[in-house]
């Protein structure tokens, strides 16, 4: 069943792992900061757009439609919220206070990392935590997560699948809704993740031996002036840290 | 050599007891050896043992040696062993490691430390002997089964392994994708590789195995030759727990009809289901008998399981479904049916199995709960296990459980995907068994198999789909199980048969330029840097302005203030200046270095080319391509790279300094820039192609043009002026309303180009607002009112460039299609060895032009030293064809043309040239004398050899009548010399030349009588002792040939003497009539 979407799709652009490794540090550090500065809630914007772009790049024109909707909404949330129209400490307005927060501080994030995901080979990563020069024992772990997000993907799928046919939904009962869908997904991820290990041993996997690459890696053009849009980032907001 | 001594093994924590009981086994080098057995016999282990992974990876208790090639690996952990043993696995979603499938086919080379280029050449090879040229670069999650074995056979291959174990490497493969793997194994085998396969199915090993060795409880029970194995019969093979050993099913029982059953129906009407990449389901009508077991087939991804999914409501498609007359919805179907997957395990969720069963039942039920479950677990066969956790039941015993909670539900509808994969005999028979209880309480199982043992065993209904389609449908029995088998077949024949050609991806234009101008690299990066710091000083100018304005506005009177700012302001302007002129110096410097580099490569290529291919050239449009386009291209890559990426840079710079000022009005600045953007994208679509037809428009005209001004004499003589005119004004006026009408198309591209930069469209305003209220100092605001008038600047150079890059793709293309055309295959320097002239084609066929109808379709001939053959037959029979093929103006897309014993292949173009004269009906003379001209046979000739052949060949006499004799010039083409007299030119030339094989392509077709006789007399000579292929029409130029040969329609229609053909060849006959007629008829 080829539901899934999964990887490695042409980009109209092609970065490095290690620009996108750093566009997530970057990204990631300044959309989750808690300031009140107007200088990096400018830089905020202006990160959400350029995650905008990836998307776009990837040429996942429903998705950022999606993305920009949500992030307007929960941007609404927050002003009503800031108006004080609502009060921040009932039911209700805790909740939106939860959601508000959840979108602004994590949708970015999230799209980010789909974005690193979605476009990163499993070799290309091994590759570029290579050059860094990181110890084969964490890397190797990290590259098996990678691999790992679309077959956990397909799994819940089809795990979904089994629920419908039952009849069991979300509604009725949250924790056991919870529960019948982790059982069944935690039993084949362990049983995938030990035929997969045994597999990547067989071709000669270790963590003790460095590995060749075939996929070049290698900083380009792009990776440039990504790394200078992310300097120009760094150094917006350490003057917003530094005003207040 | 693999031997086992003696070995015992127990996995750790196993309840039961040895999987390995002192077991010794050599396994052969350089055979196939097949483990079989009942499931959980042990030959898995087996196969782990081989490959480490027992007890490196499943840990346990082991005793006993296992020697690889007389040398104990006990000691070596798996990864030690992967460079010398390769395995694949059962399940497709388990073994990759990657996504995408060129990263997976390399994983093992990465892994081993292998050297780049070392996987590029190994993928290379592996790719073209798997056939998977078309899987390279793909999701490994988006392909069929089928398609996912082959990869991992091939990632298995690619480190060149010794020994390849297989462990049950068929369990989710249709009958295609078997085959294919039989394929794979016999090929390793033919390399002297060892091959271990353990498996449940075995029918196609037949011709492959050597040795087969059941294995029964962890002991060896027999090993046999592969010969007597296959001989058993199927009774014996079962009693061992094995399938099937013959390659075909049979009914093994009749089914009882259920006439009394009342026929209720599953009808499916307009199912269409489409995915994205096109794939999907589409049934017009197709009926089901309810209380039947139905089998569906089809090969991978024919779209059984989107089928199966939309029949059970889990997918929603466009489409009704009737049970009976009674229409039901998806929601509705999804109540009716229940799906028993592959992998069981994602169906059961609870803590036993009573609860598994329970959670099941209908709320209205719930009185008489205890009794259904009881009931179900009986029947099902499960009572003991009633308080076990799922999970930690047997594969077979969770399928049952996960049956008895759809019975449980009153599903009338259970779908089964692949059920029995990997499955022995017995377990095969008894979910037979079951499907048969199911169906006698009344419920319809639907089964997606590949089994067709277990389609034989119980289906009484089949459905076979293919491509999406349901191809057939109807009862099971014999006849409908041989027409499955067939289909198989076909569809295994095509898929052999014609794989697609992988379409490249073109690269884009900048980047192909960059490739081909290698040698400009450094001096284009030098120019980048240039433009960068020239657009940085560039934006001091900017910037100093509004701190003078701020100043002025301030009121400041104090012109020592202003001084420093404008002295900057002018410096920044100098230096942007001198950096951008020097720049754009050395990068025109280094874009003539890459247009020349560009044409050397152009040029280097020409002479590999087949020289046919150079002839069908026209001339013009390689001087055009050569000379014009890539001189055109010359402005655009001069300023693209230094432009493009410093005018990017300095937006960015100044945008980046706007946000540090006011952040606000620095993204308002930006709005506009999408908006134009996207008007600009709009009218730029279709821009590269415009541009093409463009092109090809005004060639068009100018064609006409020259024909009209070229062939004025005989329009004028014929009085076809007003005609030739009227077709010259037709192509003119064509060429402007195409300009005139592109243009206006491209109206909104001025829009974009005023929109996109109107930065001040919103910084005015939004500025004003800010500073109304308050946020926005008046000084911030008129210095963001002057950077947002630079950042236009830079953006429109990029736009421009936009429209310039489209052309370069243009050009690019056209150099390219030169640069990659197909070569011809000759080895570049002679090996020395001897090639003899007798002349061998054998099965040779051609086609002009790729994928186009075969010219020749497998000819083979023989053509003796020294002898006369006349190729004859009716134009365009391809007689010309083979001529030229014999000469190596074109390689033979098929079959082998000899010369001697040597394959021309392997003789170096130069020398095939040296050995061949080719005299045509039309030759080209050179603009130069014809003594020149004639010595083109042979640069080293004296002007007294020359001559020599000259008189020989019958030119001398007309020759030393001309002006100035043999120092005459021949004009363009040789214009002045009659035919004739050309004709004897050419003969000279090559008789100058002295091949040991002349060919006369219809060299005498066209010359008056008077001549003929002279050249006749010349040809006489020059083929004196020659290999000689003659081309005539005048068969009775010919009729003294040792050898004609007839060619028709592609085809060698006969071969023989003059007289021999007449007599058996009816064309020959008919066509020596026509011309004897013709003869007569002249001459009366």
């Amino acid at each position: 069943m080829n539901r899934l979407e999964s990887g490695n799709e042409e980009a109209l652009i092609n970065f490095d792992p290690r620009t996108k490794l750093m566009l997530l540090l970057v990204v990631n550090t300044v959309i989750i900061s808690d300031s009140k500065s107007l200088l990096i809630s400018g830089l905020k914007i202006a990160l959400v757009i350029l995650v905008l772009f990836l998307l776009i790049d990837v040429k996942k024109i429903k998705m950022s439609v999606t993305y920009v909707l949500i992030y307007l909404l929960a941007t609404g949330g927050d002003y009503i919220l800031i108006s004080g129209r609502i009060n921040g400490m009932s039911a209700g307005g805790l909740t939106l206070r939860i959601l508000v927060y959840l979108v602004v501080r994590m949708l970015p994030s999230v799209m980010l990392a789909w974005f690193v995901l979605h476009t990163t080979k499993v070799s290309e990563f091994i590759a570029a935590m290579q050059r860094m020069h990181f110890p084969q024992t964490i890397t190797i772990p990290f590259a098996t997560i990678f691999r790992f997000f679309p077959t956990l993907a397909d799994e819940y799928l089809s795990i979904q699948d089994a629920m419908k046919m039952r009849n069991i939904r979300f509604g009725t009962d949250v924790v056991a809704g919870i529960e019948y869908r982790m059982v069944p997904l935690l039993v084949s991820v362990t049983k995938i993740g030990d035929e997969l290990s045994a597999a990547a041993m067989t071709r000669g996997l270790t963590t003790e031996n460095k590995r060749t690459s075939y996929s070049e890696i290698g900083f380009h053009l792009q990776d440039i002036i990504c790394f200078i849009l992310m300097a120009a980032s760094v150094a917006i907001f350490v003057i917003g840290l530094l005003r207040g | 050599m693999i031997e086992i001594k003696d070995v015992s093994f127990e996995y750790a924590g196993s309840e039961q007891g040895k999987s390995l009981d002192h077991v010794s086994l050599v396994i052969p080098k350089g055979k196939v050896t097949v483990l079989c057995g009942r499931s959980g016999c042990g030959k898995t282990t087996l196969t782990r043992l081989i490959n480490g992974l027992v007890p490196y990876f499943y840990k346990g208790e082991i005793t006993g040696d296992i020697l690889i090639d007389g040398e104990s690996v006990l000691e070596k952990n798996v990864q030690e062993r992967a460079g010398k043993v390769g395995s694949v696995f059962q399940n497709p979603r388990s073994q990759f490691f990657n996504v995408d499938s060129t990263s997976e086919l390399v994983f093992g080379c990465e892994n081993m430390q292998f050297s780049r280029e070392d996987m590029e050449e190994r993928l290379k090879s592996t790719t073209e002997v798997f056939d998977i040229g078309d899987l390279i670069n793909k999701s490994l999650f988006k392909m069929s089964g089928g398609e996912k074995q082959k990869i991992a056979c091939a990632s298995v291959s690619m480190p060149d392994p010794d020994i390849y174990v297989l462990d049950e490497p068929t369990s989710n493969l249709d009958l295609v994708s078997i085959k294919e793997l039989a394929i794979i194994l016999a090929k390793w085998k033919s390399e002297g590789k060892t091959v271990i396969v353990a498996d449940h199915r075995l029918n196609y090993l037949e011709e492959v195995a050597d040795k087969i060795v059941l294995v029964d409880q962890g002991q060896i029970v027999w090993e046999k030759d592969a010969k007597d194995f296959f001989a058993m019969p199927d009774s014996e093979a079962h009693s061992y727990g094995l399938r099937s050993l013959e390659a075909s099913v049979k009914i093994s029982e009749g089914i009882p009809e259920n006439e009394q059953r009342k026929t209720s129906s599953l009808t499916i009407k307009n199912l269409d289901f489409t995915y994205e990449d096109g794939s999907g389901v589409h049934i017009k009508n197709l009926v089901l008998p309810m209380g039947r077991i139905i089998g569906v087939v089809g090969e991978n991804g024919a779209g059984k399981s989107t089928f199966v999914r939309c029949l059970c409501g889990l997918q929603k498609s466009s489409g009704s479904f009737y049970i009976d007359d009674k229409r039901l919805s998806p929601k509705e179907l999804l109540k009716e049916s229940y799906l028993v997957m592959q992998d069981v395990n994602h169906q059961l969720f609870t803590e036993s199995v009573d609860e598994e069963i329970r959670i099941s039942i209908p709320k209205g039920k719930k009185d008489t709960q205890d009794d259904v479950v009881d009931s179900l677990l009986k029947t099902m066969d499960l009572t003991e296990y009633g308080k076990l956790h799922p999970m930690s039941l047997s594969g077979g015993q969770k399928q049952r459980v996960a049956v008895a909670t759809a019975l449980a539900s009153d599903k009338r509808i259970l779908f089964f995907d692949e059920p029995t994969s990997g499955l022995d005999y017995e377990h095969m028979k008894a979910f037979s068994e079951r499907l048969k209880e199911v169906r006698n309480a009344g419920t319809t199982p639907i089964v997606i198999t590949h089994d067709l043992e277990l389609l034989a065993d119980s289906c009484d209904y089949l459905v076979l789909i293919s491509e999406g389609e349901v191809k057939w449908s109807g009862k099971c029995d014999d006849d409908t199980l041989r027409r499955i088998e067939e289909h198989f077949e076909n569809k295994c024949f095509r898929s052999n048969k014609h794989k697609e050609t992988k379409m490249e991806k073109q690269k884009s234009p900048i980047a192909r330029v960059w490739e081909l101008g290698e040698s400009g690299h450094k001096q284009i990066t030098i120019s980048i840097v240039l433009a960068v710091l020239g657009v940085l000083a560039g934006i001091v100018p900017y910037v100093m302005a509004s701190k003078v304005i701020n100043l002025l506005i301030a009121g400041e009177k104090d012109l020592s203030l202003f001084i420093p700012y404008i002295i900057a302001g002018l410096i920044g302007y100098l230096l942007n200046t001198f950096l951008y002129t020097g720049a754009l110096g050395i990068s025109h410097k280094a874009t003539f270095r890459i247009l020349k580099e560009i044409r050397e490569k152009v040029l280097a290529k020409l002479p590999k080319l087949p020289l046919g291919t150079i002839m069908e050239m026209k001339s013009g449009r390689l001087k055009q391509t050569i000379v014009d386009q890539v001189e055109s291209m010359e402005t655009t890559l001069a300023h693209v790279f230094p432009e493009i990426v410093s005018n990017i840079g300095g937006f960015l710079v100044v945008w980046i300094y706007m946000f540090v000022i006011d952040w606000r009005l620095a993204l308002l600045a930006m709005i506009p820039l999408p908006v134009g953007m996207s008007l600009m994208f709009a009218s730029m679509k279709g821009y590269g192609e415009n541009y093409a037809k463009s092109v090809e428009i005004t060639s068009n005209m100018n064609e006409s043009l020259i024909e009209y001004t070229g062939g004025i004499e005989v329009i004028k003589a014929y009085n076809q002026g007003n005609e030739s005119y009227a077709t010259l004004k037709e192509r003119c006026l064509a060429n402007a309303f195409f300009f005139y009408d592109w243009m206006n198309r491209c109206k909104t591209n001025i829009y974009a180009m005023i929109i996109a930069p109107a930065t001040m469209l919103t910084v005015l305003p939004f500025g004003w607002l800010f500073y109304q209220s308050g946020s926005l100092s008046f000084d911030k605001f008129i210095t963001m009112i002057i950077l947002s008038l630079c950042v236009t600047g830079p953006l429109l150079a990029v736009m421009d460039f936009v429209d310039t890059l489209a052309k370069l793709g243009t050009v690019v293309g056209n150099v390219d299609a030169i640069l990659t055309a197909k070569e011809q295959e000759h080895i570049t320097e002679d090996s020395g060895m001897v090639i003899g002239n007798d002349i061998d084609l054998e099965d040779v066929a051609f086609a002009y032009t790729e994928g186009q109808d075969a010219v020749l379709k497998g000819v083979s001939l023989h053509i003796p030293q020294g002898s006369k053959t006349a190729l004859v037959g009716p134009s365009g029979s391809g007689k010309s064809t083979i001529a030229k093929l014999i000469a190596g103006f074109w390689d033979a897309d098929a079959g082998s043309i000899c010369f001697g014993n040597v394959n021309t292949k392997d003789i170096a173009l130069s020398s095939l040239y040296d050995k061949i004269s080719y005299v045509s009906q039309d030759n080209f003379l050179f603009d130069d004398t014809i003594l020149e001209n004639i010595r083109m046979g042979n640069l080293n000739a004296s002007d007294e050899e020359v001559i020599e052949c000259a008189k020989a060949s019958g030119c001398d006499a007309f020759i030393r009548n001309l002006e100035n004799g043999y120092s005459t010039r021949v004009g363009g083409g040789g214009a002045h010399l009659s035919g004739g007299e050309r004709q004897r030119i050419a003969i000279a030339r090559a008789m100058l030349k002295d091949a040991p094989i002349v060919i006369l392509d219809e060299a005498t077709a066209y010359i008056d009588p008077e001549n003929e006789a002279v050249i006749q007399e010349a040809v006489g000579k020059l083929v004196n002792g020659k290999t000689l292929i003659v081309i005539a029409h005048r068969l009775s130029t010919i009729t003294d040939s040792d050898q004609i040969v007839l060619v028709n329609e592609g085809k060698i229609d006969a071969v023989g003497k003059h007289d021999d053909l007449l007599q058996t060849s009816p064309l020959y006959k008919s066509m020596w009539q026509a011309h004897i007629g013709a003869k007569e008829g002249h001459v009366a």
